[in-house]
């Protein structure tokens, strides 16, 4: 029995830290790579949307693409000594210190001169870098849409010479079918249900949430409509949809029922929190980015930023606390991509002078720098407005740090006991328990939340999550 | 040779509707009994195509009539004709002048809109002739329910259009009803009532029409829903199906078919819905008899989500003889009680139930096979069988006539 994995959304989010969904595949795939399930033979597949076909990557490839790129190296057994090919701190050192030493190997006589070769050498290196700087910044050269002209005419030829290099796949009748990426755009769901019926194919299909169909308002026009599509397309298709909470399940259940679809067995999985080994955050080997955040106390929220995310209200709890002269306000953290129907919230920010010193927004951090910010923070907050899972509030108390959290869809199922719950639109409540819990007089409260946290929270680890996808594959085998 | 006039307020040379489709076969029903059939509609030109029109039909544009624009209702154009009609000399003229060389032994009007203008005719020729009155629904009741403002004006129309199906009744010497219920209204006016249930014609198989079906939807596999622009079919659809058609799979079709298409079609590709109705649904408003008949032959069912409304349901009786599975409520098999038991007839009044018996409908386990006595209860339904009460009644007018 073979078990097909697709990872089309993985392949296609190479260049970028894994975030979200891409993060869920990613850690899934690094499971079904590194660990053996029963007597399943297991390949994986990509959709060439262009030709209208599937190919498989063999586990060679998937190495190849996703972990050489990534500029972050996801720690596992196998991917340790994985190379990166993105210069960074670590390798400039080495290589110093590779210089120094050959130099010092060298006969005493030979030393200076080739002191001051290596010397000239990275003089001219360094114009080479500085010339073509100063000439985009002096001629004001707009690099991006040019270096976006670029990869279009040559990145796109690369990439559809690159999905000839995989061969196309047939798949074989009673095989099983497991997608768990950015289907809506990544898959042609009507292709799958025909190869469904010609060859009794079982699949398996993820639901992350139904946000897109319960608040079309937070979403682009023509998502909410293709999402309705989607989702009635995947009732038609599969065996087992795996969702990432109760809630996103009964919604789920809801609109399929609403619609006169039908509802395949479903089941719950925890999604996994651990981001990185707890040990390396307590090195401070972080990247600039984040330096001059830590030095001091704040408050954190992960988040892509976005109107359902609801950081503005956060920045009115903020604007309100800070006029009312609130002493000792701590930095409040964005850490996220910006989104859409934001800017206007981000022009606020940055133009209100009661918070724009206090609001902090960053975005593409690694891993490691991420892990740390959890760790460096008083606590954390989540005031979203609906969600299919919070795994930012579950990195949190992986991290044993309390959070505030909005009371609102899946989000007790991740906090459980362990969080406060404010309404999601209370603005006066926010500032009053963000006010309360950055009060260095209530410190040892917070010491106590985070102490019961660290007893009695059980952490979910991306193997179990993954673990608990492969026992559900099993059964339908 | 002893003729019929037919006064109407809608041409059937070319029938598309219920209504139409109706006339047509009375008319034909009339043409048995041995009658030759006159036929005058007072219609609005705006309306129909050219080759939809007879030879004697009359245009009656409503555009400068005054009660109508205050009125400002549409659904009550046939009313407003009827009394446009009455009070135009010249129209009246024109049917006198059709008829002048005719035998007029018979004037039938469908529906009482043109009742004023049958008696005035009546009255104006020489031998005795008998009056017809042929209802398809207790018109003052499906018309209050197309009232949105509830003013003295819409309670007077309302009561005028009461006051004449009444006059009607009573003034006719023959009442043609189309359900067991109507008949029950009528029944404390009418001096005769018949019984004439809307028919069908038997379904025409065609291998090259469905064959062209399959090439334009790009599917082998639909339901077929079939209604006129009458608002309750809208509303039914809506309700029992609403607007996400989550009941049909990927590669198979809904098709809507009829006037009530132009309905639906506004409101299912719109909003949140528009690209999952678009890829499931297709809309087809004005088409033949032969498409009709092959989209229901090529058909897994045939869906008749049908929540108000009096009369009978023309399309109960066509989907019924097509011998393809039904999904249907309890009000689209008024009148056709008798039939609700048959093979392959699933009725539910559960919006729930109802998309569920569509959704099953695509499975390759749904077969229909009707018992030969089955088959037999259902021919009853043909036209010409519904239609016989009809026959034997002018047959019999006929023949004291040579007494």
């Amino acid at each position: 029995m073979t078990l097909w994995i697709n990872v089309t959304s993985s392949y296609k989010w190479r260049n970028h830290n894994p975030v979200g969904i891409i993060r869920v595949e990613r850690e899934c795939l690094k499971f079904f790579l590194n660990n053996k399930i029963n007597n399943l033979n297991v390949r994986f597949f990509i959709y060439d949307n262009l030709n209208k076909i599937f190919r498989e990557i063999s586990n060679f490839q998937i190495k190849e693409y996703l972990y050489a790129f990534s500029p972050a190296v996801v720690k596992s057994d196998r991917i340790e000594n994985a190379v990166s090919f993105t210069t960074n701190n670590k390798l400039k050192h080495k290589v110093k210190c590779f210089f120094k030493k050959s130099i010092n190997s060298l006969p005493k006589l030979f030393q200076p001169t080739i002191l001051n070769l290596a010397l000239y050498l990275r003089k001219i290196y360094k114009l080479l870098i500085l010339v073509p700087l100063f000439y985009i910044r002096f001629f004001k050269v707009d690099l991006t849409s040019k270096l976006k002209l670029f990869t279009e005419n040559n990145f796109k030829k690369r990439n559809i010479n690159e999905l000839e290099k995989f061969k196309e796949v047939s798949f074989e009748r009673n095989s099983l079918l497991l997608t768990l990426g950015l289907d809506w755009d990544h898959l042609n769901i009507k292709k799958v249900f025909e190869l469904k019926h010609q060859l009794n194919l079982k699949t398996v299909f993820f639901c992350y949430d139904t946000i897109p169909i319960l608040f079309p308002q937070y979403c682009l026009e023509d998502v909410s409509n293709h999402f309705s599509h989607y989702f009635i397309d995947i009732a038609w298709t599969a065996d087992h949809i795996i969702c990432i909470s109760k809630c996103t399940r009964n919604d789920l259940e809801s609109f399929y029922k609403d619609s006169g679809a039908p509802v395949p067995k479903m089941s719950v999985i925890t999604l996994g929190s651990d981001i990185i080994d707890r040990k390396s955050t307590k090195s401070n080997n972080f990247s600039s980015k984040i330096s001059n955040i830590t030095n001091e106390d704040f408050i954190l929220y992960v988040s892509t930023i976005e109107k359902r995310k609801n950081h503005e209200i956060l920045y009115k709890a903020y604007s309100y606390l800070s006029r009312n002269k609130q002493k000792r306000l701590p930095k409040l953290v964005f850490v996220g991509m910006v989104g859409w129907g934001v800017n206007e919230l981000i022009r606020d920010i940055y133009n209100d002078p009661y918070v724009k010193d206090k609001i902090i927004i960053i975005n593409d951090l690694s891993d490691l720098d991420l892990a740390i910010l959890y760790n460096k923070s008083l606590f954390t907050v989540y005031p979203s407005v609906y969600e299919g899972w919070g795994l930012p509030v579950a990195e949190s108390l992986n991290n044993c740090k309390f959070a505030l959290v909005s009371d609102s869809s899946s989000l007790r199922e991740v906090g459980k006991e362990f969080v406060e719950y404010i309404k999601p639109w209370d603005v006066y409540k926010w500032a009053d328990r963000i006010s309360f819990y950055s009060n260095p007089a209530n410190k040892k409260i917070l010491q106590k939340k985070e102490s019961i946290i660290k007893k009695a929270y059980t952490r979910v680890t991306w193997y179990d999550t993954s673990l608990a996808i492969s026992k559900i594959v099993l059964k339908i085998n | 040779m002893k003729s019929v006039l037919i006064l109407s307020t809608y041409p059937f040379k070319k029938p598309y509707h219920g209504g139409q489709h109706r006339l047509y076969n009375i008319a034909l029903a009339y043409k048995r009994a041995g009658l030759s059939v006159v036929s005058v509609s007072i219609y609005d030109k705006s309306n129909y195509q050219n080759d939809e029109i007879g030879k004697h039909d009359i245009n009656c544009t409503l555009e400068g009539y005054r009660p109508y624009i205050k009125f400002a209702n549409p659904y009550f154009s046939d009313y407003f004709t009827g009394e446009c009609a009455a009070a135009s000399q010249e129209i009246i003229r024109s049917i006198i002048k059709i008829i002048s060389k005719q035998n007029i032994i018979l004037i039938h009007i469908e529906h009482p809109w043109l009742l004023k203008i049958a008696k005035f005719i009546q009255r104006s020729l020489i031998n005795k002739s008998y009056l017809v009155f042929g209802t398809q629904n207790i018109e003052w009741q499906l018309k209050a329910t197309f009232i949105s403002n509830n003013n003295r004006l819409s309670s007077q129309i309302i009561n005028s259009i009461k006051k004449l199906e009444a006059d009607a009744a009573m003034t006719a010497d023959a009442t043609l009803a189309v359900s067991d219920a109507d008949m029950t209204w009528f029944n404390r006016f009418a001096k005769k009532i018949i019984l004439v249930p809307n028919g069908t014609n038997p379904i025409k198989k065609s291998a090259e029409q469905i064959s062209s079906i399959q090439s334009e939807l790009h599917s082998e596999s639909w339901v077929v829903f079939i209604g006129s622009a009458h608002p309750p079919n809208r509303d039914g659809f809506l309700s029992f199906l609403g607007k996400t058609t989550g009941y049909i799979p990927p590669f198979s079709k809904l098709l809507i078919i009829g006037g009530v298409a132009d309905l639906l079609k506004p409101i299912l590709l719109s909003d949140l819905n528009y690209e999952l109705n678009y890829n499931r649904c297709s809309f087809f408003s004005k088409v033949c008899d032969d498409f009709i008949d092959a989209a229901i032959s090529g058909s897994k069912a045939i869906i008749l989500p049908i929540e108000t409304g009096g009369g009978s349901n023309l399309k109960t009786a066509q989907a019924l003889i097509s011998g393809k599975r039904i999904v249907a409520t309890t009000t689209s098999f008024r009148s056709y009680d008798k039939y609700m038991n048959i093979s392959g007839v699933n009725i539910t009044d559960t919006s729930y139930k109802f998309k569920q018996l569509v959704r099953e409908s695509f499975s390759s386990n749904v077969i229909t096979k009707r018992s030969g006595n089955e088959l037999l209860i259902i021919k009853k339904l043909l036209w010409i069988n519904t239609t016989s009460r009809l026959k034997s009644y002018v047959e019999s007018l006929i023949n004291s006539s040579y007494k």
